[in-house]
């Protein structure tokens, strides 16, 4: 290449700790609690709970690859937890009528749906998407407990048990959480939708002047997690062999907080769906160690709101000192 | 007059930049001292180290005789040095009175605001500028000007001796200057000392009593400013004669490409031009004349309300900028950091952003191709940074603006408008950035130029059209001949519109 190069250039590229905890931080993190783990019980390191541990996280896995794509686009996403319960529901009410693939189907469509409704009314109405989805969040959750008079759907067919099962030893759920990392990592990485999202997040206005159709793309990464959402709801209902019109509360704000851990930052522009996984990853893992331990759930709240902090403070901490 | 400030022998070091060499800077009581020099030259550098932002490495501070230390900005303020900076530090949501006394709120008793108080004293603070402004207005509702006038108020209640101002003009109109320059006189007559930092030459021989040159942080004079012309200043700035190469065009001919016809929005009216193959077309007029809304009118951020542009003899419906681009335009837009560049993203992601379905294969980018292209129009334009992977907000202003012009050059735009286009650059950058001009002209691509700088309209623009309150009021076709009525024109809309 031959454009002027100025002097940083001749600078060695040398081993930089800095630079490398920063890029790796997290994994350090997971390794850290890998290596507690370890030493409290001895059946953490096995296979059967590492499998264990990944049929716990794919649900909201799932979910924050989609909010990772909004927050990528400085949005946010409060209701994946009531589309989660509405796709379910979906789903469980269709099954008997027309057979898994329409309900499936019928299911994702509905989470999209909703999603758009988050998107179209978020950028062309212009209401924060922090309120928009919120409103979101009260309102399918509404409409799930209404399907059917806020009453479970109990034993669904065997025909939807697949995603409760094992596919060579290793949960089908899991399976479609990794494969939909590995997707959106490419996409994110190596498409022109991917790098447009960076270049909205980064800078709407610039992007918009660039003749990217922000609007456009926005409301699709409200799309993107609405039917990631739907896809949840899924799995979680045919793991659980039941649709419940309350399932998934409260997991927006795992999932959001996920996707902060794996260092996507809610300004927009910054992070990556690989983060993502590791933070999932990550927060299961902690509960999984206060499970063998036999303590309480309440202790496991404190100390994951405290792991939080701690792992920003430490990214903050080590980006300040690169600089 | 004695000295207030005494900077002797500073030095400060950069990992990899000796940004001051033993600069010695020193200033009377009350005299209007501007700092100048390049972009990179050192001026913001040794101010932050004044106003306790940067630590200095070497040398010592002298306050009226007294040697002081300069910790932290907290220091700097007790000490009675205020520093203005360009975006202004006012909350904008509160009332020009709550940010005159921000934190101390004009010594509430026992902790409660006595807001009338609070006015009284507010006001005191505006007269005491000799100007108007209500101090109960939300400031989010003040013009530039009066929000600088406001700074002002703020830095003489936090009892300033020393006022600092970097660069507050870039975003006035000529009108909101003179009243800063009002403001500023009114202050050295009470005895206030300001320190003016700017880029614009023809400032600092209204404003300023003496200057001090910096260069690739060396002092390289001071004196007083009626020693010198703009000719010797520009050179004691950059260091050679920038050269004014006399260029006539001979009127040449251009083939038609754009033509608006009597197109109109809520800040234009009724404006007709065309634009030829490979000619540049100056837009002049003032602040608020409606040079930035006729590029925006043509780029389709804001909606045509009558009229048509025609593109190769076509009539067109532009109504966003997608279309624009897809038609070959490209927007330069006025504040780089802002609407220009994505900042957080590399040198090579903001030059390929319009262009990435060209790169791409099923919607999946081809690296290669990509790299090939931006890093052959990123050395045509000479633009200096370490690696195509570097953000672009490491870059220095001029070497960003290159790079968001490039992104129309990987585009292979035809038509490209520019608002400002050297705004902040410094000089020895200006003139890069024209000469570039020059050049794509010459290869046959057309350009739009909205500027406030009239010299540098007359530098590039083969055809000027001034534009007066969303007109355009007159057409000069051998514009370095016309300086002066292009002027005239700007000023009073032209000849028929005394009483409007």
């Amino acid at each position: 290449m031959e454009y002027v190069k100025t002097e940083a250039t001749q600078a060695k590229p040398s081993f930089q700790l800095g630079a490398f905890l920063r890029k790796y931080n997290l994994l350090l993190l997971v390794l850290v609690f890998i290596v507690i783990g370890s030493l409290l019980s001895p059946k953490f390191l096995s296979v059967q709970n590492f499998l264990n541990l990944l049929q716990q996280s794919a649900v909201t896995g799932i979910v924050a690859i989609g909010i990772t794509f909004v927050i990528i686009v400085a949005g946010i996403d409060l209701s994946v937890g009531s589309v989660l319960a509405f796709a379910g529901m979906v789903m469980a009410l269709l099954l008997p009528h027309t057979g898994p693939f329409v309900a499936f189907l019928a299911a994702i469509a509905s989470g999209a749906v909703l999603g758009w409704i988050n998107g179209f009314v978020s950028t062309r109405l212009t209401i924060p998407p922090f309120i928009t989805t919120l409103a979101m969040m009260v309102a399918a959750r509404g409409l799930a407990l209404l399907l059917t008079d806020g009453k479970p759907v109990f034993n669904l067919p065997e025909s939807v048990r697949f995603f409760g099962k094992n596919l060579f030893g290793i949960p089908v759920s899991g399976l479609i959480w990794i494969a939909l990392t590995l997707i959106a990592i490419f996409v994110l990485r190596y498409t022109t939708f991917g790098r447009k999202l960076y270049a909205i997040g980064g800078n709407p206005q610039s992007a918009h002047l660039t003749g990217i159709e922000v609007n456009r793309y926005i409301t699709f990464t409200y799309v993107i997690s609405g039917a990631l959402s739907a896809l949840a709801g899924i799995v979680l209902a045919s793991w659980l062999t039941v649709g419940q019109p309350t399932a998934g509360s409260g997991i927006e704000l795992d999932a959001i907080a996920a996707v902060v851990l794996g260092g996507t930052s809610l300004m927009g522009g910054v992070g990556g769906v690989g983060g993502t996984f590791v933070g999932v990853l990550l927060m299961s893992m902690i509960t999984n160690i206060f499970n063998l331990l036999g303590l309480s759930s309440y202790f496991q709240s404190i100390f994951m709101g405290i792991i939080i902090v701690l792992a920003l403070v430490l990214n903050k901490f080590v980006i300040q000192k690169k600089q | 007059m004695d000295a207030i400030l005494e900077m002797k022998n500073i030095s400060k070091t950069f990992p990899g930049v000796k940004a001051l060499q033993h600069v010695d800077f020193s200033v009377k009581r009350g005299e209007v001292h501007c700092l100048i020099g390049a972009n990179g030259a050192g001026k913001s550098t040794l101010m932050k180290i004044l106003a306790g932002v940067y630590p200095k490495d070497e040398g010592e501070i002298y306050l009226q005789g007294q040697k002081v230390e300069v910790g932290s900005p907290a220091d700097s303020r007790r000490l009675g040095v205020m520093t203005i900076y360009q975006e202004l530090s006012l909350v904008e949501h509160l009332t020009v009175a709550e940010n005159i006394f921000l934190g101390s709120y004009a010594n509430p008793r026992f902790g409660v605001v006595s807001w009338k108080r609070l006015r009284m004293e507010a006001q005191k603070a505006i007269n005491r500028l000799g100007i108007s402004i209500d101090v109960e207005k939300q400031v989010s509702d003040l013009s530039m000007g009066h929000k600088q006038i406001v700074e002002l108020a703020k830095a003489l209640e936090g009892n300033a001796k020393i006022i600092v101002m970097d660069e507050p003009s870039t975003t006035l109109s000529e009108k909101e200057i003179k009243l800063l320059f009002a403001t500023i006189e009114e202050l050295k007559r009470q005895g206030i000392t300001i320190i003016y930092i700017s880029h614009k030459l023809e400032e600092l021989f209204s404003i300023g009593d003496r200057v001090t040159v910096l260069r690739d942080g060396k002092r390289i004079a001071t004196c007083g400013i009626h020693e010198l012309d703009q000719g010797m200043l520009t050179e004691l700035i950059t260091g050679h004669k920038v050269e004014k190469k006399a260029r006539t065009f001979t009127q040449r001919q251009f083939a038609e490409l754009l033509r608006a016809d009597s197109i109109s929005t809520d800040k234009i009216d009724n404006v007709s031009f065309s634009l030829g193959k490979g000619e540049i077309l100056g837009l002049y007029g003032l602040v608020g004349s409606g040079r930035t809304e006729l590029l925006k009118a043509l780029y389709g951020v804001d909606p045509l309300k009558k009229g048509t542009v025609y593109l190769d003899g076509q009539a067109q419906k532009i109504t966003k900028p997608s279309q624009a681009i897809k038609l070959g335009m490209g927007l330069v837009p006025e504040n780089r950091k802002t609407e220009g560049a994505v900042l957080g993203l590399s040198v090579e992601e903001n030059a390929v952003l319009p262009s990435y379905d060209r790169f791409a294969r099923w919607g999946v980018i081809q690296k290669r191709k990509i790299q090939e292209a931006v890093s052959r129009h990123v050395s045509e334009m000479r633009v200096k940074t370490p690696s195509l992977a570097t953000s672009i907000g490491s870059l220095s202003g001029g070497n960003q603006q290159k790079v968001i012009i490039s992104k129309w050059l990987v585009h292979q735009s035809r038509i490209i408008l520019f608002d400002e286009p050297t705004q902040g650059i410094d000089i020895g950058a200006k003139q890069e950035i024209y000469k570039i001009m020059r050049e794509l002209a010459e290869q046959g691509t057309s350009m739009i130029v909205a500027s406030s700088e009239i010299n540098e309209l007359l530098e590039v623009c083969h055809r000027i059209l001034v534009m007066y309150r969303g007109r355009v009021v007159g057409e000069f076709r051998d514009p370095q001949q016309q300086k002066e009525e292009i002027l005239h024109y700007a000023v009073t809309g032209g000849t028929a519109l005394w009483n409007t």
